[in-house]
C-alpha cells in the first residue's frame, strides 16, 4: 500500500487512527503492529512470511548475544554476531541479488546457469537495514535487547517508515517504543507533515514523472539535446519531491502515533559540493553507513590509502543497495570518485570560487548522476550522455522540446522554488500578521493543500514510487 | 488559544477523511462515467486468489479512485484550476485557433511497430480479397488536419508517419490519401468538428467525392457522387459537446457543435440493420436528445455492432460494398452506401479478429474499402485479419 492512494488515506489511515485511539494505551502497540503487518501484506501477502522469519531470527539471535555477554563469553558472542549478519545478508543477498548475481556470472564467464526471477520483497533492504542496525546497537551495549517480542516487531514493521524509511536506527528509537505522547499539537504537527508530502508526491513528483517519463522514452533519433537535459532536470526534480514526499508523510504519520522520526533530507539540491549534497540527501542511509560501515573500517582516522579503501566499500555498497544493476555499482562508483576527489583535492578549489559557481558544479554532477540511477543498462547510459553533450545527430532544440517545456513549467517552478528554504522566507514576509489570523490562515493552506492533493489524486493515472524497488 | 486552533485543524482533517471514505463506501456505486465515456470500476470480489495475488488490491484502489465521493465536481474544479494556471493542455488537449479544440499527439519511432504491422495486415488482406477490389483510404484526424489552429508551443507530427504507412504499403494496392482533398479546402469550410475528434458532414462529403471517383474509375456502373443539393439537410442537434469538450469538461468554455444531417434522396427506401437487427431510421434521433456530453456522433450509425448494414432495393445489381474501419466510417456511410446495393459497415472496434475470406463470399462483396483515421493506422494496431 502506498501512502499516496485513496485505499490508504481515506480507509486504512482513519481505521488504524480509530483503532489506536480508541484502544487502552496497553493495547496501543498491538493495534499499531497489526496494521501494520495488514499495510505490508496488502497487495502481496506472501512476502509476510519472510519478514517475519526475519523478525523472529533477529529477536532470538539478539538475545543469544546478549546471554553470552551477559556471561562473559565475548568470543561466542562475537560468532553469533556473525552468524546474525550473515542471517540477514543471506535473506537480503537471496531476494534482491541473487538473479544479478547469476545473470553477471553468465555474462562475465560464457556460462548458462539458470534460475527463476525471484521476486523481490516490498521494503527489504530497509528492513534489512533496521534489523543489522539493532544487531550492532545490542552487541554495543548501545541498548538494552529488546526483551518484548511485539516491541521489536513494532520496531521491524511499523507501517510509516518499514517500506522506503526513514532507515530509524534502533537506538534512536528504542525508548519511543514503549512510551510516547500526542498532544493536540504533536498530532496537528504530524498532519501538516503529511499533507507537506502528499503535495509533493501527487502534485509535483507525479506530473514531473510524467514528463521525464515521455521524455525517456522517446527513441534517440526523435530526441533533441535540450530536450535530454530536460528530461533528466525533471527526473532530478521527480526523484526529490518522490523520496522526500514520501520521508515527510513518514514523518508526519509517525508523529500522529506520538513516534519521532529523524529527518531525512535536508534541502539538498541548495548543496555547494557533492560531499555536502550526500550530507543532505537521504541522510539517514548515509549515516547508517557511517556508523555500521565507514566508522567501523576506521574512518577518517587512517592512513590516506585507507580512507580512499573506505569510501570506496562505502559507495560501492551505497549503489549496490539502491538495485541489484551494474548501472547502481556505477553511481555509486561515480559519487564515491567524486566524494574522494572533494576530499583531498577539489574541496581546496571549489571554497575558494564565486559561490553560484559552487552550486551549478554540485547540481550539474548530481543531475547526470541521476541519468546514470534512472538508466537501464551501462549502454543506456552513454547513450544519455552522447545526447546531453550534443555528440549525437539531433538538433539542439524544437517544438516538441517547447511542448514540454511548456507541459512542465508549472510544476518544474513549484519545484524549484521548493527546493530552496522558503518557508523561512514566508515566515519572515508574513511577521507582521496577527498571529492568531496567521495561524489559522496558515491550517486553512494546510486544508487547502490537501484537498487540492486529492484532486490531483482523483485525475491520477501516474502514481508511482520510485523509491518502492529499493 | 493554539489548543482551540490544533483542535479546530485536526477535528477539520478527520472529518474530511471520515466522511469521504464513507461517503464513498456507502454511497450507490456509479457504473458508468458519461464524461469520461467508460465504465467505472465496481468493489471487487474479495476471495482467496485475489487477496493473495494482489489483484483485490489493485482492484479496489481503482474502484475508491472511480466511486470516489463527488469525483466528477473534483476534476472540473481541477480542469478549471488548470485553465486558469495557463497549463500547456488539460488531459491532452489544447484549446487552439478559432475554438478549436486539439488533441495533442506527437508520435515517435516507437509507432513504427503499429505501422509495420499494420502495412502487414493490408498486404495479406490483398491477398485475400485480391488487389482489383481493394483500397485502402487514410483521412488526416481533426488535429492532424488543422495543424495551423494549434497553439504556438504544439505540434502534430502525423503527416510523417502517415507518409511513411502509405510508403510501406505495396505499391499496387490502390491507395486513397484524403489528406490533400481535406488539406485544401479546411480554410474554405469548417471539415470537423470543434469540440469532436471525428469530421463533421462537410469533411465526409468531400472523401466521399474523392473515394466515390476513385473507385468508379474500375467500377464504372457505380452511379456518380451526388450534389449537396441531392440532399435534405436537416440539424441533428446544436448542442454536441464532442469527445475533447468531454474530456476537458468544456473548461476551455467553447460553444457547442452542430450535427447536421443529410437525408439522400429516397433515403426512405434504405433498409438498415444494426447487428441483424432493423434499425426504424436513417440516423439515430434518440441519441441526439442525450444529455450534454452523450456520444451524439453516434446519431450516424454503426457504433454499436460490429456489422451495420444498408440496403438500398433500388440498386439491386450494383456492386455491395464491404466498408471497414474506425468511427470515421459512421458519417461516411450514411453517404457512399446510396451507390451500392448492400454496403456493409464493419466496425474495427467491436471485432478482435476479422475473417475476411468468410465475409467477402458469405455477403457476396465486389469492392473492400478500409477507411481509417490516421490515428489508427499510426497509433494502433490493427485488428487480426485471418
Amino acid at each position: 500500500m502506498v501512502f499516496s492512494s485513496f485505499t490508504f488515506i481515506f480507509w486504512f489511515l482513519p481505521l488504524v487512527l480509530l483503532g489506536y485511539y480508541l484502544a487502552r494505551p496497553a493495547f496501543q502497540n498491538y493495534v499499531l503492529l497489526a496494521a501494520s503487518l495488514l499495510f505490508y501484506s496488502w497487495g502481496e501477502p506472501k512476502f509476510v512470511l519472510v519478514l517475519l522469519a526475519s523478525i523472529a531470527g533477529n529477536y532470538g539471535l539478539t538475545l543469544w548475544i546478549d546471554a553470552l555477554q551477559r556471561s562473559d563469553r565475548n568470543r561466542h558472542a562475537r560468532l553469533v554476531l556473525t552468524t546474525a549478519v550473515l542471517f540477514n545478508v543471506v535473506i537480503l543477498g537471496y531476494f534482491k541479488y541473487m538473479n544479478f548475481f547469476v545473470d553477471s556470472i553468465n555474462n562475465f564467464f560464457g556460462t548458462e546457469i539458470l534460475i527463476k526471477k525471484i521476486a523481490l520483497p516490498l521494503g527489504i533492504s530497509f528492513y534489512t537495514f533496521h534489523a543489522l542496525s539493532y544487531i550492532f546497537d545490542v552487541y554495543r551495549k548501545k541498548v538494552e535487547v529488546q526483551r518484548n517480542p511485539v516491541l521489536l516487531a513494532l520496531y521491524f514493521v511499523i507501517f510509516p517508515q518499514m517500506i522506503a524509511g526513514p532507515i530509524v536506527r534502533y537506538h534512536l528509537i528504542a525508548h519511543q517504543l514503549r512510551e510516547r505522547q500526542v498532544t493536540l499539537g504533536i498530532f496537528a504537527e504530524g498532519i501538516k507533515r503529511f499533507i507537506i508530502g502528499l503535495a509533493k508526491k501527487v502534485i509535483i513528483a507525479n506530473n514531473l514523472g510524467l514528463v521525464a517519463d515521455e521524455i525517456s522514452r522517446l527513441p534517440a533519433a526523435d530526441s533533441t539535446v535540450a530536450l535530454t537535459w530536460l528530461g533528466a532536470i525533471c527526473y532530478t526534480l521527480q526523484i526529490y519531491f518522490d523520496f522526500s514526499g514520501y520521508s515527510d508523510m513518514a514523518i508526519g504519520l509517525a508523529r500522529m502515533f506520538g513516534f519521532q522520526f529523524p529527518e531525512n533530507f535536508n534541502y539538498p539540491y541548495i548543496s555547494k559540493s557533492i560531499s555536502e549534497f550526500w550530507r543532505r540527501w537521504h541522510m539517514t542511509l548515509g549515516l547508517w553507513f557511517r556508523d555500521y560501515v565507514y566508522i567501523p573500517l576506521g574512518g577518517n582516522r587512517v592512513s590516506r590509502w585507507k580512507v580512499i579503501r573506505n569510501l570506496s566499500v562505502v559507495w560501492a555498497l551505497t549503489g549496490l543497495w539502491h538495485g541489484a544493476e551494474w548501472t547502481f555499482v556505477l553511481w555509486g562508483v561515480y559519487f564515491g570518485v567524486i566524494i574522494i576527489l572533494e576530499k583531498f583535492v577539489l574541496n581546496q578549489i571549489l571554497t575558494k570560487i564565486w559561490t553560484p559557481f559552487q552550486h551549478f558544479y554540485a547540481l550539474f554532477l548530481v543531475v547526470i548522476g541521476w541519468v546514470i540511477f534512472r538508466s537501464e543498462s551501462i549502454g543506456d547510459v552513454w547513450n544519455d550522455l552522447y545526447l546531453m553533450f550534443g555528440a549525437g545527430q539531433v538538433p539542439f532544440f524544437d517544438t516538441k522540446t517547447l511542448y514540454y517545456l511548456v507541459k512542465c513549467w508549472p510544476f518544474a517552478l513549484l519545484g524549484i522554488i521548493g527546493c530552496v528554504p522558503v518557508a523561512q522566507y514566508i515566515s519572515k514576509l508574513t511577521r507582521n500578521l496577527k498571529d492568531v489570523l496567521k495561524g489559522h490562515l496558515v491550517d486553512a493552506c494546510y486544508i487547502g493543500l490537501f484537498i487540492l492533493s486529492t484532486m490531483f489524486l482523483v485525475d491520477a493515472t501516474f502514481n508511482p514510487f520510485i523509491y518502492f524497488r529499493f | 488559544m493554539p489548543d482551540i486552533r490544533n483542535f479546530l485543524f485536526v477535528t477539520v482533517f478527520v472529518a474530511i477523511l471520515i466522511v469521504s471514505g464513507a461517503w464513498t463506501l456507502f454511497s450507490e456505486d456509479h457504473k458508468q462515467s458519461l464524461v469520461e465515456n467508460r465504465n467505472l470500476a465496481q468493489m471487487p470480489n474479495a476471495n482467496l486468489k485475489n487477496l493473495m495475488n494482489g489483484k483485490y488490491a489493485a482492484d479496489l484502489e481503482s474502484y475508491l479512485s472511480d466511486q470516489f465521493f463527488g469525483r466528477e465536481y473534483w476534476l472540473q474544479y481541477l480542469f478549471e484550476l488548470q485553465a486558469a494556471a495557463y497549463f500547456s493542455d488539460i488531459s491532452g488537449v489544447v484549446k487552439g485557433k478559432e475554438n478549436y479544440l486539439l488533441e495533442i499527439r506527437m508520435y515517435n519511432q516507437t509507432v513504427l511497430s503499429n505501422i509495420n504491422h499494420n502495412v502487414k495486415m493490408m498486404t495479406k488482406l490483398a491477398e485475400i480479397v485480391g488487389l482489383d477490389r481493394l483500397y485502402v483510404a487514410v483521412a488526416p484526424r481533426q488535429t492532424q488536419a488543422n495543424q495551423d489552429r494549434l497553439p504556438f508551443y504544439a505540434v502534430n507530427n502525423a503527416d510523417e508517419y502517415t507518409d511513411l504507412y502509405l510508403g510501406k504499403l505495396p505499391a499496387d494496392i490502390s491507395k486513397i490519401d484524403l489528406r490533400s482533398v481535406i488539406y485544401n479546402n479546411i480554410h474554405a469550410d469548417d471539415l470537423y468538428f470543434r469540440t469532436d475528434h471525428h469530421w463533421n458532414i462537410n469533411g465526409t462529403y468531400l472523401a466521399y467525392e474523392e473515394i466515390l471517383n476513385v473507385i468508379r474509375k474500375s467500377f464504372p456502373q457505380i452511379p456518380g457522387p451526388y450534389t449537396k443539393a441531392d440532399y435534405t439537410v436537416s440539424v441533428g442537434t446544436n448542442q454536441f459537446y464532442g469527445s475533447l469538450a468531454r474530456r476537458t469538461r468544456n473548461v476551455y468554455d467553447v460553444p457547442p457543435d452542430r450535427i447536421e444531417l443529410w437525408y439522400p434522396k429516397n433515403y426512405e427506401n434504405t433498409i438498415i440493420t444494426v447487428g441483424g437487427k432493423e434499425h426504424p431510421e436513417y440516423f439515430n434521433l434518440e441519441i441526439l436528445d442525450g444529455p450534454k456530453y452523450a456520444g451524439k456522433y453516434g446519431a450516424f450509425l454503426g457504433a454499436n455492432a460490429m456489422e451495420t448494414v444498408y440496403t438500398v432495393p433500388q440498386n439491386e445489381g450494383l456492386p455491395n460494398l464491404l466498408l471497414i474501419g474506425d468511427s470515421y466510417i459512421f458519417s461516411f456511410a450514411s453517404l457512399i452506401s446510396q451507390h451500392f446495393h448492400k454496403t456493409h459497415l464493419i466496425y474495427l472496434r467491436n471485432s478482435d479478429t476479422l475473417n475476411i475470406g468468410k465475409i467477402v463470399k458469405d455477403r457476396n462483396i465486389s469492392i473492400v474499402l478500409i477507411l481509417t483515421n490516421s490515428q489508427f493506422v499510426i497509433g494502433e494496431k490493427f485488428n487480426q485479419i485471418k
